[in-house]
C-alpha cells in the first residue's frame, strides 16, 4: 500500500466527513470538529478549494505562457468534482477488472438540476442517508427546498410532490441505489419572487 | 468520430475514445485526490496540457486506467459508465496494450 492509499485523519475524522461537515454549513455544530486545530484547518482549505477562481488558474496558466481555454476549464472542473464528490456510489457490474462508480456529488447535482426544472424550487441540500458505498442498502433521501409562492406557481406542496417523484424517477434511471425513501422538506419560503 | 493514431499517447487514445461516446460530455482531468488538494491545491495544476485526460499508468500487470467523466443525463449514468469501460479498453486493446484494471468515475450527470 502506497502512502496515498492511507486514508489522513484529523484528530479522528476522515477528510470526507470534514467536507461534508462543510456542506452542511458547519450545523449542527460539532464539537469534536471545531475545538480541534487540525480540523478548522483542513475546513479553512477546502473553503479555499471551493473558492479556486477562474484568475487563479488563468495566472498558473500564463506564467506557461499558452493560455489554454480547454486546460483551465479542465482544471476548475477538476477541482470542483474533487472537492465536491461525496462518497462513491458503486455500479454493479460483472468484470472483475473494472470498477465503476457515480459519485455522491454527481448525484446531489442531478437532484439540484431536477429542482431547477420545478417552477419556483431551488434545491438547497440533498443528502443521502444511508451507506451508499454497499450495494443493496437502502438509502434514504432528504431534499431541502426553497420556494417562492404566489402567482401562477401553484401549491407548494404540489410543486414539491412534482420534484420527489422526479427525484425517485432519476435516481432509478441513473445509479443502483435502493431508494426506500425521498422526503422534501421546505426550508425556506420566497414571498417576493413570485411578485417580480 | 476522431481518428487516433494507435501510436499515440495511451492517455490520449482513450481520452479521444471516450469523448466520441454520445453520452458523454466531456472527460475531465484526472487529477490528485482530496488529500492531496488539500495539501496542495497547485498539485492541480500539474494536469497534462496536450488534451490528455484520461489517466493511464504502467505497470508489471499492464495499463491501469483511470476515466473520470461528466455524463449526459439524457442517458442512464450506469450505462453511460459501462460504455466508457468498453470504449477505454477497446482503444488500448487496439493500441496492442493489456490492460490491467480501469476504473470510471461518474462525477456529473447533466
Amino acid at each position: 500500500m502506497s502512502d496515498d492509499d492511507v486514508e489522513p485523519l484529523y484528530d479522528g475524522h476522515t477528510l470526507d466527513e470534514l467536507a461534508e461537515y462543510l456542506d452542511d454549513d458547519r450545523t449542527p455544530r460539532d464539537p469534536s470538529i471545531e475545538d480541534s486545530a487540525a480540523c478548522v484547518a483542513v475546513l479553512e482549505r477546502l473553503e479555499q478549494l471551493r473558492d479556486v477562481s477562474r484568475e487563479l488558474v488563468v495566472a498558473e496558466a500564463d506564467t506557461h505562457r499558452e493560455t489554454d481555454e480547454r486546460w483551465i476549464e479542465g482544471v476548475l472542473a477538476s477541482v470542483r468534482t474533487t472537492v465536491g464528490a461525496g462518497r462513491e456510489i458503486p455500479v454493479p457490474d460483472d468484470d472483475p477488472a473494472s470498477a465503476l462508480v457515480i459519485t455522491e456529488g454527481a448525484v446531489r447535482g442531478l437532484v439540484r438540476r431536477l429542482g431547477d426544472g420545478v417552477p419556483g424550487v431551488v434545491v438547497r441540500r440533498t443528502r443521502l442517508r444511508g451507506d451508499v458505498t454497499r450495494a443493496g442498502e437502502p438509502v434514504d433521501v432528504e431534499v431541502q427546498i426553497a420556494v417562492a409562492v404566489g402567482g401562477d406557481l401553484g401549491p407548494v406542496v404540489v410543486r414539491a410532490a412534482a420534484l420527489r417523484e422526479s427525484v425517485r424517477s432519476a435516481l432509478a434511471t441513473h445509479t443502483p441505489l435502493v431508494v426506500r425513501s425521498v422526503d422534501v422538506r421546505v426550508t425556506g419560503v420566497d414571498t417576493e419572487e413570485a411578485s417580480r | 468520430m476522431t481518428t487516433v493514431d494507435s501510436t499515440a499517447d495511451p492517455s490520449l487514445l482513450v481520452t479521444r475514445a471516450v469523448e466520441d461516446l454520445p453520452a458523454v460530455r466531456r472527460v475531465i482531468p484526472a487529477g490528485p485526490d482530496l488529500a492531496g488538494l488539500v495539501r496542495d491545491v497547485r498539485s492541480a495544476f500539474r494536469m497534462p496540457r496536450d488534451g490528455s485526460a484520461a489517466r493511464v499508468d504502467t505497470t508489471d500487470d499492464g495499463v491501469r486506467v483511470r476515466v473520470v467523466v461528466s455524463v449526459d443525463a439524457g442517458a442512464p449514468a450506469a450505462e453511460t459508465a459501462r460504455a466508457v469501460r468498453d470504449a477505454a479498453r477497446a482503444s488500448l486493446l487496439g493500441a496492442g496494450l493489456v490492460v490491467a484494471e480501469i476504473v470510471v468515475r461518474v462525477v456529473e450527470i447533466v
